[in-house]
């Protein structure tokens, strides 16, 4: 089971003058149950892809599938497949409107036409996924603090249960505490609920710590998927996509010009303290 | 994406017409305004039909575009041409059959009622929304009201604040866009249900549009601040409207063209229909 | 050293409509040197931003209590000030904000850098030279008649930086302006900011949680609930990893690296901040214990 894209085009504004093709003949498949990572440079599609997955937009030729169904072939069935794909937006605290988080958070599962009970355990449940505590959900969204709206919002869609979660830039603009918060407790949701999850990121260095795959975008829908050391193995194509590396893969890069060689490409810093404390080790060895 | 849709139907270019002050543009406007509805007699109308079409042409504005334009109008034309046709009982009896009967004087006054609709149309369209940009035509509203500030009309802070919207416009419009997109996505419905659940589904997209303008609002005025703002007092300009000779050249032959529709109405050419009709 | 801002024994808490208090800053004691390029890290909520709005008189004592002094040019900003005395620390005060979107007013970005001197009556023929070296300075030439909705993210806020630059100010502080950019954004935001620092007649603030925008500065000044935690070069901060992480705060890749060796043992040097010095310490690392042959050196 996996979302997939056959040879998808979209065209935004067609037939105006400003007509301008966001994605052109782009195939993917983006496996279930893993957390992947969507990055590439600003233009590059991810959001427009972001979109297709969930219906909201409709490819302007090729096939978008997912668990094997044309989501587009029929019109009834659309609502559904918003529910099978959740989508959270970029800065989705914007979309707050209720008059309490826990009413927002209760917004999707009751236009999903659940009844009482079963709206009641999904808001408790993805107030604790994300971790926000009763008396913030009796809160206006208006009066709680930009980190807890961004998760009250993150909240409004887990709790919708989708089969597949997607994140437009789910720690835009947080500070590192709170990025490495949010991302920690997706990585959690997604081990414990084995909720396909999909990440559309600027950052190499979170794409590295938290995914378990990575795509990437170039600007005329190139693409490349793979783990995480075949996407990094080959930073200067990552350069010319208009990505950089992890400061970590740079340094590497520079140290090998210096006579270093690594056994394998390094990403992050827990590997590289390892790799480099096994070839000095070595070296006592001998 | 909806921020591409360009308000009004400005089309950058640097035509004659383009180049002529905003503010003698406005007043070009209002004087052809006049002189369409001051027109009776043929000749009146011929001298307006071949200004609005001299204008139309010196613009460099397509047909194609014109006619798109007066798409929302054609009911009207078509409706007051009827009218006038087979309702008006004067003149000479020209046509009669069944219930029908067409006189001479249906048949001009719709004749007269047509060209004064399309040239009202094409005048106020050639010469204010495709060849003038919003912005400008804002300066130009400014320029134009000015002597009303010695009477204590805040001019300046009516001319900021339609400036302000517009440089806005596209930004509420892109945000509108993404919180209905996201709404639909926890299962929003716009267009099934009651009028209640409607309106409802619309409190979804409202609510966090106002918060966002609000939110707007305070940082620009912050960053106004910042910037020095103080209101109009003291205020220069970059960009100096300038009068040239050839914008005067522009009003004062608009103004003749008034002129000339008055006094052919006047001189009594303008019963040519007379003519025609013997 | 000739200081452009001094603050003493500041403490300030915001006051809500019903009069409850919230403390945001505690005796903070600070001063930037003229032509100086300082970040301001911190998390959200340590009062970095309230710092800055204090300084630029963003906020005064009608939004809550203030203590002690906060000398901007020459003159307490805290206390009594004539509106032509506090229009003129603004404008030599000036500041970029987060979000591009809510600091450009005009509907083209000439029209929005010479909003600035219009507001300062300045002859149009000066505004219009200013316009044009101002562009230049933040390598937006050709953009004169664009409108701003029509850029991104990064080329708005390098107008908004441009906006600011032509009030002539003689500080800038950037506060999280970098934060809702695209990596080519924020890289374009830093190259300018490093142009202006390199200028030289221009002090420099920025105000940022993104630790590798830190590393360029002059100095490093950390806040933390409010009161400045640590305050020195970038080399003095950085390397004192376990503080900054006490505090939840990142350092650089490259530090984390050489501090968990060092931690094992395995080096004894100083920790490097950047790439290129970290391979270098690297390499040295290697050869000490003969593990890097001259014959594997490519070339």
């Amino acid at each position: 089971m996996s979302i997939r894209f056959e040879n998808v085009t979209y065209v935004y504004g067609e037939n105006t003058p400003f007509e301008h093709k966001a994605l052109d003949g782009l195939s993917l498949e983006i496996n279930e149950g893993e957390i992947t990572g969507l990055i590439g440079q600003t233009g590059s599609g991810k959001s427009t892809i972001a979109q297709l997955c969930n219906g909201l937009y409709k490819p302007t030729s090729g096939t978008v599938y997912v668990d094997g169904t044309d989501i587009n072939a029929d019109k009834k069935k659309k609502k559904e497949n918003f529910f099978r794909v959740g989508l959270v937006f970029q800065y989705p605290e914007y979309q707050l409107f209720e008059d309490t988080v826990e009413h927002d958070i209760a917004y999707g599962p009751k236009n999903m036409g659940l009844d009482d009970n079963e709206i009641a355990r999904r808001v408790s449940d993805a107030a604790h996924f994300v971790g926000l505590d009763a008396e913030s959900l009796s809160k206006s969204p208006f009066d709680i603090s930009g980190g807890q709206r961004r998760r009250a919002a993150i909240a409004g869609i887990i709790a919708m249960e989708p089969k597949y979660l997607i994140l437009d830039e789910p720690a835009a603009g947080l500070d590192p505490m709170g990025r490495d918060d949010i991302l920690t407790k997706l990585k959690k949701y997604q081990r414990e609920k084995g909720t396909s999850v999909i990440i559309i990121s600027h950052s190499m260095e979170d794409m590295a710590k938290y995914c378990d795959r990575i795509i990437v975008l170039g600007k005329n829908g190139v693409y490349k998927y793979g783990t995480k050391a075949e996407i990094f193995a080959n930073p200067v194509a990552l350069r010319d996509m208009g990505l950089s590396v992890p400061q970590i893969t740079k340094m590497m890069y520079r140290a090998e010009s210096l006579g270093v060689r690594f056994h394998r490409p390094l990403y992050t810093v827990d590997a590289a303290f390892e790799d480099i404390m096994k070839m000095l080790d070595g070296e006592d060895a001998k | 994406m909806i921020r591409d849709i360009t308000l009004g139907q400005y089309f950058p270019g640097d035509s004659p017409i383009h180049t002529i002050d905003a503010r003698i543009k406005i007043l070009m406007a209002i004087l052809m305004i006049v002189a369409t509805f001051a027109a009776s007699g043929w000749i009146s109308f011929i001298v307006l039909f071949l200004s609005a079409l001299a204008l139309f042409l010196l613009s460099g504005i397509s047909a194609k575009t014109l006619i798109k334009g007066m798409k929302p109008i054609v009911f009207i034309l078509i409706f007051t041409t009827f009218f006038q046709v087979f309702f008006t009982r004067t003149g000479d009896l020209w046509f009669k059959w069944w219930i029908i009967s067409i006189y001479s004087n249906g048949v001009f006054f719709a004749i007269k009622m047509f060209i004064r609709i399309i040239v009202l149309i094409t005048t106020t369209s050639v010469i204010l929304s495709y060849t003038t940009s919003p912005i400008v035509l804002t300066d130009g509203i400014e320029g134009l009201l000015k002597p009303l500030s010695l009477i204590g009309v805040p001019v300046h802070d009516f001319a900021l604040v339609m400036s302000i919207a517009l440089r806005f416009i596209p930004t509420l419009l892109e945000e509108t866009e993404k919180i209905t997109s996201a709404q639909k996505a926890r299962g929003t419905d716009f267009s099934t249900g009651s009028l209640l659940k409607r309106a409802r589904s619309l409190l979804a997209i409202f609510v966090p549009l106002l918060a966002s303008a609000v939110r707007h609002a305070f940082e620009l005025a912050d960053a106004m601040i910042c910037r020095g703002y103080r209101g109009g007092k003291g205020r220069t300009k970059l960009n100096q409207m300038k009068m040239h000779a050839s914008d005067i050249a522009w009003l004062v032959l608009t103004v003749c063209v008034v002129v000339l529709v008055f006094a052919l109405n006047r001189l009594g050419f303008s019963d040519v229909a007379a003519l025609f009709g013997r | 050293m000739d200081n452009i801002i001094e603050i003493k024994d500041l403490s300030f808490s915001y006051r809500d409509p019903d009069g409850t208090l919230h403390p945001a800053l505690k005796n903070i004691n600070l001063s930037f040197g003229r032509g100086t390029y300082t970040a301001v890290l911190g998390h959200n909520g340590s009062g970095k931003s309230t710092l800055a709005k204090l300084i630029n008189m963003v906020l005064t004592r009608e939004d809550g209590d203030i203590d002690g002094t906060i000398t901007v040019c020459g003159k307490d900003v805290t206390g009594e000030l004539s509106d032509d005395e506090a229009y003129e620390i603004q404008r030599r005060v000036g500041m970029v904000h987060q979000n591009p979107d809510n600091q450009i007013v005009a509907t083209t970005v000439e029209e929005d850098i010479a909003f600035g001197p219009e507001n300062l009556g300045m002859d149009p023929k000066e505004i219009r030279r200013i316009v044009t070296d101002m562009l230049k300075a933040v390598g937006m030439e050709g953009h004169e008649k664009s409108a701003p909705h029509r850029l991104s993210g990064g080329q708005k806020q390098r107008i908004a930086v441009a906006g600011v630059l032509a009030m002539n100010p003689e500080c800038i502080i950037f506060d999280e302006s970098t934060a809702m950019l695209d990596p080519q954004g924020r890289e374009a935001i830093l190259k300018t900011i490093d142009e202006l620092h390199r200028r030289g007649d221009v002090t420099i603030i920025t105000i940022t949680h993104y630790m590798n925008e830190a590393t360029d500065a002059d100095r490093v000044v950390v806040l933390n609930r409010g009161e400045v935690f640590m305050d020195g070069t970038p080399e003095e901060i950085f390397t004192q990893v376990e503080k900054l992480h006490s505090v939840s705060l990142d350092v650089p890749q490259v530090t984390e690296l050489f501090y968990k060796l060092k931690k094992a043992g395995k080096y004894s040097g100083k920790l490097p901040l950047h790439t290129d010095e970290g391979a270098e310490a690297l390499a040295g690392l290697l050869k000490k214990r003969g593990k890097l042959c001259p014959s594997d050196l490519k070339m």
